[in-house]
Order: structure tokens, then C-alpha cells, then sequence
């Protein structure tokens, strides 16, 4: 069964589509990578399949169920989500925002618990050395490692991660790198962007190549990585 | 210290605060004259303390306790929801709109209970237009279009509220027009207390269960709502509640500054930023912070200098001061 389905989906900002339309069936389980330019529409694909914003075009659907159906709360312990870019304002610990995430889509939030959800969170990540630092006295690094560590405390079958390297120094990208391998051995399903093919060779099972809003490939990585269509996809000689 | 024994230590500070506030004024009353006076009951009638006592100085307390919390809590609660440190409820241009109304209905009418409905009115008004406004735009209430439709309102009511006092009789009606806007607490009785009370209160309670939700707001529309956060509603709502309360202070004792600009701040540096303790705390030190500065008000001067003016003054250099302790980093 899909886990989740996008039938000729387009999106974009005020009618100016950005990607699509496109067809996509993506199983429970799957590890997939989505490589493209800046501007290809990476974020947005990302967002409209979360339901973060409307389609211009087409239908969602998340277990055989139009997206639009579900409550914001059944979505957030459907999908957990870690973006690019994040701004916080005021001085929360990190676990604080962490707990955001043990608390996400619970009518009744837990009180004692979700502060040891959280801690145990970073604690996988190897970061429980930042839960009573505050969030915007950390490195942008710091900061991507709290936003995952919120995902993983929400505790979802679905994570989606833009461009989660983004920041990291070469040993947490490994780390994090393993992580996802983990998590996506777990049976999680994974969607994340990246610019790294080589990120995408190690732990993704199937790529989605965009160029200029419209799918170039979408094939086994093995398969769509080639010198070819990267050179298609980012106009380099190799 | 604990949350609880800094919740416990500033209810016991109120309370003091609350009792000083019974017995200082033009004619002193010891606490055992307090005690006994409160201890007969309001239709107990005859003296001239238990007159003072139940038809002047407890309602005047209890309304600077409940105007002092409605202003902190709905300052901290825009603050958190334009996640900007330097907003106050002012910012939807309720009080431009209130003034207004009650400047409209110091013209036109007599009767106090014409102008506090005028300003109800158009402080209810002007968030509404700013809100439609923004709505309109798009975004479902994004922030900045949400901030500078307040910004287009505000000037309009000010604008508004120049012309009536323009046209107002400057020996009779623009001083009584000037003299509210300062905001005072003069006007507070049992009756007014009647409706606004629960009024109050009910909508604080609603606030206090939005805490969680503020918090979530304050990571950004988007990954609000990918933690289950409905960010229109939650911000209708807040908005909805934040004006009823500002509007009723206004219709209380009319524009009260600084209250709700600085008490958020205070509160954050006792407890973080947390707004499920924000909320709460800035009510308890709101009230307390404004039946403070009453005090003064009545005690210094024979003649009550209007409130509005003191909480500025007093207000300017604690807000001084904690910008030097703080510097820039507490800010952000």
C-alpha cells in the first residue's frame, strides 16, 4: 500500500507553480533521497507532500486518505518534520523545543514524561550535553541536531528532513548519516533532500532527480546517480 | 528556587501589597480596622472605614490587581505570538481604537456607561479591521502583514481621535477627553466590577490554557504546524481573548502604558521562557506592579496623579535597567 501518494501534484507560491505536476507512490519503508538544484522545488515538494502547504494542483494522500482529511494533530504522529532553516525566538533550552516534539498531535500533553522523552532523544544522538543549553546560543550545527532530535521525540512513522547535513562538520554527518540508516532499518520511512549524491548512494534506497520543477528521475540510486544525469541535474562536466 | 515557592513567594507579596493598598491613603486605617471592617460584611453600613473600606478602597484594589494582570498577561501573550520581544497589546491598535471610542462618547454623552461601551467598541473594532486587513492580504494572518495592518489601524484611530479632540469644547470636553487618556483608576466601583470581573478572569483562564500552543508558535508558522499547532486558530484566539481584556482595561481606567510592554520581560527572567509559567507570572506581577505603582500615586501627592503616567515614569527606567543588565543576548 502507499504510505503516501501524490497525484498530479504541483506546487508553488500565489499560482507560480515551482515543481510538478507530478506523480508519486512512495511504500512504508522506503529511504528516499531527493536530489536537485537550488530552486528546483525540493522544499516545496517537501512541504506540499507534509501538508505544510496547499498544492496548487492535484490531491495529497496520505494510507489511501486525502491529506486534507486529516486533523493537524493526526498529522504530527503521522510526519515529523526537520527543516532547513530555523528561527527561535526567546531563550528555550533545547529540550524545551525538543519536548515540542514528545508533545506534538497529544490532545493532553505529558507532563512528566515528555521532558525524559526528550532527553532521550538527544541522548541518541549523542547531544545530551545541549538539553539545558538555550537553543539561540547554539551553532547552526547544534541547532539542525535539536530540530532531529524534535522529530524523533514526536515519535512518528514518517520523518522528513530538508537538506539535514546542511550545517553538520564531517563527523556528524556521519553520524547523522547512521542515524537514518537506523531509523530506516527500524521500518521508519525517510524522505529527505540533500545536495550530496554521495549521502544519497549510502543510505537512500530510491532518488528523485529534479530539474527546474520536473522529475528527471526517479529510479534506484545505483541507477539514476550516474555521471550522466548528475550532469544533467547540476550542468558540470565531469 | 522553585516554581512553586516563587509562585507561593509572590502571592504573599500580593496579599501584602493588596493590604498596604486598603489602608494607605488620605485617611490611614490599621490592619486591625481592615480586618474587622472586611470581617462585618458589605451591608453592615455606619462608619466612615467601613465606607472608605468597602466603597472606595476595595474595589479600587481589587480592579488594579485585575487590570494590572488582564495588561502583563496580554502583553506576555503577543509578545510570544509575534515572537518579538517589543510588542504590546497596543500593537493591533486596540488602544488607538479604544480611545477613540471613549473620546467619541466623552462628546457626545454624559453617561460613563455610553463611553465605556464606545470604547469596547472600537477597541473590538480596530483589532478587527486590522485583523480583516491582514486575513485579505493573505497568509492566513502572517506576521508581519498582521503588524502592519495593526500599524494602518492605530494611525487610523489616532488620526480619528485628533479630529474629536479638535473639535472638542476646550474649556469642558477636551480636558475630560485628555484627563481619561491618561488612565486612572478613579472610576472603578462594585458596579463596574460587577461585569468585568468575570469578564476578566474568564478570558486569563482561557489564556493560560494557550501556554503550550504559544510555545509552539514561537518556532515559526510552519513548524507549528508540523507539531499539530493550528496557527490561524491559535492566533485568532489569542488575538480574540488579548482584546477583550486590553479593550476592558481601557474601559476601566483608560490607557495604561508600559504595563504590558515590560512586566512579560520580568516574568521571563524569573521563570524563562516557558509560556506556560510566563503567563501566569506576568498576571501575578502585573497585578502586583500596577497596585504598586497605584500606591504611589496616592500616597505621595495629595491630589491622585493619573495612573497612566506613573506606570511610564516608573516603568522607562526598569526597562533601563534591564536592558543594561541584560544587554543585547536576553533579547533575542
Amino acid at each position: 500500500m502507499a504510505l503516501i501518494e501524490l497525484r498530479g501534484v504541483s506546487g508553488g507560491y500565489r499560482s507560480q507553480p515551482v515543481f510538478g505536476p507530478l506523480d508519486l507512490i512512495i511504500p512504508a519503508g522506503s529511504r528516499l533521497a531527493l536530489l536537485g538544484g537550488n530552486g528546483s522545488g525540493k522544499t516545496t515538494l517537501l512541504k506540499v507532500l507534509l501538508g505544510l502547504r496547499a498544492p496548487l494542483t492535484g490531491e495529497v494522500r496520505w494510507q489511501d486518505r486525502p491529506l486534507a482529511s486529516y486533523p493537524l494533530a493526526e498529522r504530527a504522529r503521522f510526519a515529523a518534520y526537520v527543516p532547513q532553516q530555523h528561527r527561535t525566538g526567546f531563550g528555550f533550552f533545547a529540550e524545551d523545543i525538543v519536548a515540542m516534539g514528545s508533545d506534538a498531535g497529544l490532545i493532553r500533553p505529558l507532563p512528566e514524561e515528555r521532558i525524559a522523552r526528550a532527553r532521550a532523544a538527544l541522548a541518541e544522538l549523542g547531544q545530551e550535553k545541549l538539553a539545558r543549553r538555550r537553543m539561540n546560543e547554539l551553532s547552526g550545527g547544534q541547532q539542525q541536531l535539536v530540530l532531529l532530535a524534535r522529530a524523533l521525540a514526536q515519535h512518528t512513522p514518517v520523518i522528513v528532513l530538508d537538506e539535514p547535513t546542511n550545517h553538520l562538520d564531517w563527523g556528524h554527518q556521519h553520524r547523522l548519516l547512521a542515524l537514518i540508516h537506523r531509523l530506516g532499518d527500524q521500518g521508519r520511512t525517510l524522505i529527505f533532500s540533500t545536495h550530496h549524491p554521495d549521502h544519497a548512494r549510502r543510505i537512500a534506497d530510491r532518488c528523485l532527480l529534479l530539474r527546474e520543477g520536473a522529475l528527471l528521475a526517479d529510479a534506484a540510486c545505483r541507477d539514476c546517480l550516474t555521471d550522466d544525469s548528475l550532469s544533467t541535474l547540476y550542468p558540470v562536466d565531469f | 528556587m522553585t516554581v512553586r515557592l516563587q509562585l507561593g513567594a509572590l502571592a504573599v507579596a500580593l496579599t501584602l501589597l493588596s493590604l498596604l493598598g486598603l489602608a494607605l491613603g488620605p485617611f490611614p486605617l490599621s490592619l486591625s480596622a481592615i480586618v474587622h471592617t472586611l470581617l462585618q460584611g458589605p451591608d453592615a453600613g455606619g462608619g466612615f472605614a467601613h465606607t472608605i473600606l468597602w466603597e472606595i478602597r476595595l474595589p479600587h484594589v481589587l480592579g488594579a490587581l485585575l487590570i494590572g494582570a488582564a495588561l502583563a498577561m496580554s502583553g506576555a501573550a503577543y509578545q510570544g505570538m509575534f515572537i518579538n520581544p517589543l510588542v504590546s497589546p497596543e500593537v493591533l491598535g486596540v488602544l488607538a481604537g479604544a480611545g477613540f471610542g471613549a473620546a467619541l462618547g466623552l462628546l457626545w454623552s454624559e453617561q460613563f456607561w455610553m463611553v465605556q461601551l464606545l470604547s469596547l467598541g472600537f477597541g473590538l473594532l480596530a483589532v478587527g479591521m486590522a485583523v480583516a486587513l491582514a486575513w485579505r492580504v493573505g497568509g492566513e494572518g502572517a506576521l508581519i502583514v498582521l503588524v502592519l495592518s495593526g500599524m494602518i489601524t492605530g494611525a487610523l484611530f489616532s488620526a480619528l481621535l485628533s479630529i474629536v479632540k479638535y473639535t472638542a469644547d476646550p474649556y469642558d470636553k477636551l480636558p475630560a477627553i485628555v484627563y481619561w487618556l491618561m488612565g486612572s483608576l478613579s472610576q472603578i466601583s462594585w458596579h463596574n466590577l460587577a461585569w468585568a470581573a468575570p469578564l476578566l478572569l474568564t478570558a486569563m483562564l482561557l489564556l493560560l490554557r494557550e501556554g503550550g500552543r504559544l510555545n509552539v508558535l514561537t518556532q515559526g508558522d510552519e513548524e507549528a504546524k508540523s507539531l499539530g499547532v493550528s496557527v490561524a486558530r491559535t492566533r485568532l484566539k489569542i488575538i480574540l481573548l488579548t482584546t477583550l481584556l486590553a479593550s476592558i482595561t481601557v474601559m476601566l481606567a483608560g490607557m495604561i502604558a508600559w504595563v504590558g510592554l515590560i512586566v512579560p520581560h520580568l516574568a521571563r527572567l524569573m521563570t524563562g521562557a516557558d509560556h506556560r509559567r510566563v503567563l501566569p507570572f506576568s498576571a501575578l506581577l502585573g497585578a502586583g506592579y500596577l497596585l504598586l505603582v497605584d500606591l504611589l500615586a496616592r500616597s505621595f501627592t495629595t491630589v491622585e496623579i493619573p495612573i497612566g503616567i506613573l506606570t511610564a515614569l516608573i516603568g522607562l527606567p526598569i526597562f533601563a535597567l534591564l536592558l543594561a543588565r541584560l544587554g543585547a543576548a536576553g533579547w533575542r
